[in-house]
């Protein structure tokens, strides 16, 4: 029954209008981003490297920031609305008769995780594909200064010295996750908003207000904002991030594991 | 079902295509690096160039070692420096900022790059002719701050272990000398 919940609310998911806008917006930018790349540098394309072109290591273009702010409403927009449309359309009393509320949730929030998730990866794995059919996946020459500056104390700067091309795998799926993490915020809020529009912005103002009040410099860095951002501005140290990514999916999951156990729907 | 699979044999062979044109990117443009070891001389620009010794100094033994003052403030360096012997094989006299300038980018590891720091250099070379004369010779250093800030902690208490490099040039192939750090006494 739960394997059945999960695959119908992933399906709406997938379907749904939210996930197909949240695309659009996501592949827009990665796109633009390549085409302006390689409108500017057209004449010297060929001493380019791929991390130099992939969007979210391009520190060249405003393509980065733009993509790095919307992050967490392409994540939102896809599926995070939809508990907000249920209760309010009175679907959920429908959905509620077959399968326990717990299962309801526990589907929701998979599908809600999944779909933000393929929403913020899908822009930045296609992006990353069509730079290396384009420029050469060289490592970075460190003192042409014309790369992102990575040093030792950011994360995985040996790899983005050794293995460009994982480093930016690695953050396209560090940036899945912490979009799926602040997607299920809005299913968190739902109850407590008058519109789909204000579930689907609440992770932003979550994200951008403690994006910037937590912004650390070179000791640490607390930011979701600036750890989900490959050019790394501010340092993140690596217990930083798996408490940031520990501690928020932990808050997402008990208060919709209470709300699976106290909200009465029927 | 029929439009099911042309989607999907469309899908395939875009990506197949895709993936055949990134192997041709990335075999087209092979960049060679030329690693170059200490004492062993080598060409560039028409000067005859040797790296003699290389080290690593925290700041009181830069000063002891160099007779030169360093103004940390509130920093926490170290002070990576390598002496080179410059010959001019170019034919005509060579200023000493123009060979300088000739003397490449700056140091590097693995996760950690600089480039020369000029005010250093001017407190610890000292030259007795105006410029460096055809067929004459010079030694000189080359020195940059290693700053603890770029560094985790774990790795910047094992800063020594690390293998440094001088990068001499970038294009057309990097051409890099491999530092020997010498163990300080």
């Amino acid at each position: 029954m739960m394997r059945n919940a999960v695959l119908f609310e992933c399906k709406r998911g997938f379907r749904s209008r939210g996930f197909r806008v949240s695309c659009l917006i996501g592949f827009s930018i990665c796109i633009l981003d390549l085409f302006f790349f390689c409108k500017v540098f057209w004449q010297d394309l060929d001493s380019k490297i791929a991390s130099q072109a992939w969007i979210g290591t391009d520190f060249q273009l405003a393509f980065n920031n733009l993509y790095y702010v919307l992050f967490p409403i392409l994540a939102a927009l896809p599926f995070g609305g939809s508990y907000y449309q249920d209760l309010k359309t009175g679907y959920v009393k429908n959905l509620c008769i077959k399968i326990s509320r717990k299962e309801y949730f526990a589907a929701k929030s998979i599908a809600v995780f999944l779909t933000a998730f393929a929403a913020a990866a899908m822009p930045l794995l296609l992006n990353l594909i069509l730079c290396m059919g384009i420029v050469p996946l060289h490592t970075p020459e460190k003192l042409t200064f014309l790369n992102a500056g990575i040093l030792d104390r950011n994360l995985f700067a040996e790899i983005f010295y050794t293995v460009p091309a994982l480093y930016c795998v690695l953050f396209i799926l560090l940036d899945g996750v912490f979009a799926g993490i602040l997607a299920m915020y809005s299913v968190c809020i739902a109850e407590r908003v008058e519109s789909a529009f204000s579930a689907i912005a609440a992770p932003f103002a979550v994200y951008i207000l403690s994006g910037v009040a937590l912004m650390g410099a070179q000791e640490g860095n607390w930011s979701v904002m600036e750890m989900v951002n490959p050019l790394q501005f501010c340092t993140t140290r690596a217990e930083q991030l798996l408490i940031c990514m520990a501690g928020g999916s932990a808050i997402a999951a008990i208060v919709i594991i209470l709300k699976g156990r106290k909200k009465d729907f029927l | 079902m029929r439009k099911g699979k042309i989607k999907l044999f469309l899908i395939v062979w875009i990506l197949l295509l895709w993936t055949i044109r990134i192997i041709n990117v990335n075999q087209r443009a092979v960049v060679e690096s030329v690693e170059i070891s200490m004492r062993e001389t080598f060409g560039y620009n028409g000067l005859s160039i040797t790296a003699l010794e290389a080290h690593l100094y925290s700041i009181p033994e830069f000063e002891a070692a160099m007779d030169a003052e360093v103004e940390a403030g509130d920093d926490e360096f170290e002070i990576v420096c390598v002496k080179f012997r410059i010959k001019n094989e170019t034919g005509k006299a060579l200023g000493w900022d123009k060979v300088m300038d000739e003397m490449g980018y700056g140091f590097e590891t693995l996760t950690w790059y600089s480039a020369i720091d000029p005010f250093l250099g001017a407190k610890i070379n000292f030259f007795s002719l105006e410029s460096l004369e055809s067929g004459g010779e010079a030694e000189a250093w080359f020195a940059t701050q290693v700053m603890k800030e770029c560094f985790r902690e774990i790795n910047w208490k094992k800063l020594d272990e690390n293998e440094f490099y001088y990068v001499m040039d970038l294009y057309p192939n990097p051409v890099k000398v491999k530092l020997e750090i010498m163990e300080e006494t």
